[in-house]
């Protein structure tokens, strides 16, 4: 979203609903735009959205966000200021139907102001070690990222033990460091050690995942035996065809429907007979 | 086995296109006049290219009488077949769908290879019921004797639609099969990032901040007392609920 231009109409919509005393439509803006920011935030982080049909409010989930990162990364990313302030403005925005005071107006656009700035890291692409900063020594792990990880030979693979506890122990240390001040890279890193982890883990139940070209892939490898089906298809559709232009010539010339009974029991029943084939033999496979 | 099938087929397809493009100069439909001592007395063959022809001289006066109208079947489809053949022909030989990396590239071809068994498929349909029917011209086969004129006229589609009939079986199953690992394993490789992007739309609320500072600015130059807010946020909550109900 191009914040230059939201911002830009945000600040003429301010000045007309302070002309107008239109405060109402202000709070319902503010709180759109905190819901909206909210959800972006959750969903790169691999969260659900706001779950607005049963009237989940902000404050809920922005505890529940809180409560699976601290989970996950030992990461508080709403700090309970924000989460008290908005508790008590949304509480009194439900009550009195979006009809809250100025200065509440007022701190929630802070509030979405200061959600804006969290930039998140999205949980959901592709991690390369190329991403983590050059300065840090996260760097040293890159090794297990899924490509690399595949070279390792068996001498390497008796380090795991050792390799863990280090990655352990880096993860703490960001950790650490993460709450005393929110860094997005930071964050990265953390997300990235801890994937880091899990795919030496997976590594140990025998569970690599591999990447490449569609002729590599198993799933294409069993969708090709559809293309015997589409054959079928071809010609169900082909003798289908066939039987209606016999049938409209038997329409034009009623004089011909004797000498065409034999082409249409043949193209019908050839059509009938290949639909029947493939819906037995193919339909299942490619559902 | 599973390797080989797609090459077979493969081939097949390339056979078909080839059999396809070679239709286009063979007759299409035929129509013959024997005699009660069966010889050939009046002979005209149709090709989509150059029409009608017929194997006698223009001075046969009985074969002349004897030609049927004009089928006026449009030139520029055949010309566009013909691209489309030698386009999907390329897609085929060059652009293999198992050893590219980047599927989405393919699938402008897998849409030319689609419109080819359109194309294909209108000509077994269109010609016998567009162009032959409405000029008594009999399909697929038919022997009528005439046995005040003392002659027997065959009725019969030629080779270049056989092949046509032929090349649509050939071609239906690898074209098929492309566009549909297309759709599949294209499916599977969108970019979490554009996956993200669209669903953070999908869930988000709409909030179209031009409508409410045009609502603003009417209100201040036209009415005194506010407007209920409500009336602004109906369009977009209705909306929202709309998005929400679908799947």
């Amino acid at each position: 979203m191009n914040y230059t231009v939201l911002d830009t109409k945000l600040k003429t919509l301010i000045k007309l609903c302070k002309e107008t005393k239109n405060y109402k439509k202000l709070a319902v803006v503010a709180f759109i735009l905190t819901s909206n920011i909210l959800d972006e935030i959750g969903i790169k982080l691999g969260i659900r959205p706001r779950d607005k049909a049963s009237e989940e409010t902000q404050y809920r989930y922005m505890k529940l966000v809180n409560s699976i990162l601290t989970k996950n990364f030992k990461l508080i990313l709403f700090k309970d200021e924000i989460l008290d302030s908005i508790n008590l403005i949304e509480r009194e925005f439900l009550k009195r139907k979006g009809e809250i005071p100025l200065d509440h107006i007022t701190e929630i656009f802070k509030i979405y102001y200061e959600i804006r700035k969290i930039d998140v890291p999205n949980l959901h692409k592709q991690w390369e070690s190329n991403i983590i900063s050059e300065d840090s020594d996260i760097n040293l792990y890159s090794f297990l990222s899924p490509a690399k990880r595949q070279k390792l030979n068996s001498s390497e693979n008796k380090l795991k033990p050792l390799i863990l506890h280090k990655l352990k122990t880096k993860e703490r240390t960001i950790q650490k460091e993460l709450n005393s001040s929110y860094d997005k890279n930071l964050f990265e890193s953390v997300i990235y050690l801890k994937k880091a982890k899990n795919s030496l883990k997976k590594e140990e139940n025998g569970k690599i995942i591999l990447t490449g070209q569609l002729k590599d892939n198993i799933e294409y490898q069993r969708s090709l035996d559809n293309i015997l089906g589409y054959s079928f298809i071809g010609v169900f559709i082909l003798f289908f065809l066939l039987g209606i232009i016999v049938t409209l010539e038997a329409i034009l010339f009623p004089l011909l429907t004797a000498a065409m009974s034999f082409l249409f029991l043949v193209t019908y029943c050839v059509s009938v007979l290949f639909f029947i084939l493939y819906w037995k033999n193919f339909r299942n496979e490619e559902s | 086995m599973n390797s080989n099938i797609k090459r077979k087929f493969k081939i097949l397809y390339i056979i078909g296109l080839v059999l396809l493009f070679a239709s286009l100069f063979l007759e299409w439909y035929v129509f013959q006049v024997y005699n009660s001592s069966d010889k050939l007395i009046a002979y005209w063959s149709y090709n989509p290219l150059i029409g009608w022809s017929t194997i006698f001289s223009k001075g046969s006066t009985f074969n002349n009488i004897a030609k049927p109208g004009e089928l006026q079947m449009p030139l520029v489809l055949t010309g566009l077949f013909m691209v489309i053949l030698v386009i999907s022909g390329f897609s085929v030989i060059f652009k293999d769908i198992e050893s590219q990396n980047d599927l989405e590239k393919l699938f402008p071809y897998s849409y030319v290879n689609l419109f080819l068994i359109a194309l294909n498929l209108y000509y077994i349909f269109a010609f016998p019921v567009f162009y032959l029917l409405p000029h008594k011209l009999y399909f697929p086969f038919l022997l009528i004797k005439d046995r005040e004129m003392d002659v027997v006229y065959y009725y019969s589609i030629g080779p270049g639609y056989i092949l046509q009939i032929i090349g649509f079986i050939m071609i239906f199953p690898y074209s098929t099969f492309y566009y549909n690992t297309l759709v599949r394993f294209k499916s599977k490789e969108q970019s979490p990032d554009k996956v993200i992007k669209k669903y953070v739309q999908h869930v988000q609320e709409t909030l179209d901040l031009d409508k409410l500072i045009a609502n603003e600015e009417l209100k201040l130059k036209f009415v005194d007392k506010p407007i209920d807010i409500k009336e602004d946020f109906e369009f977009n909550y209705k909306k929202v609920k709309k998005r929400r109900a679908k799947p």
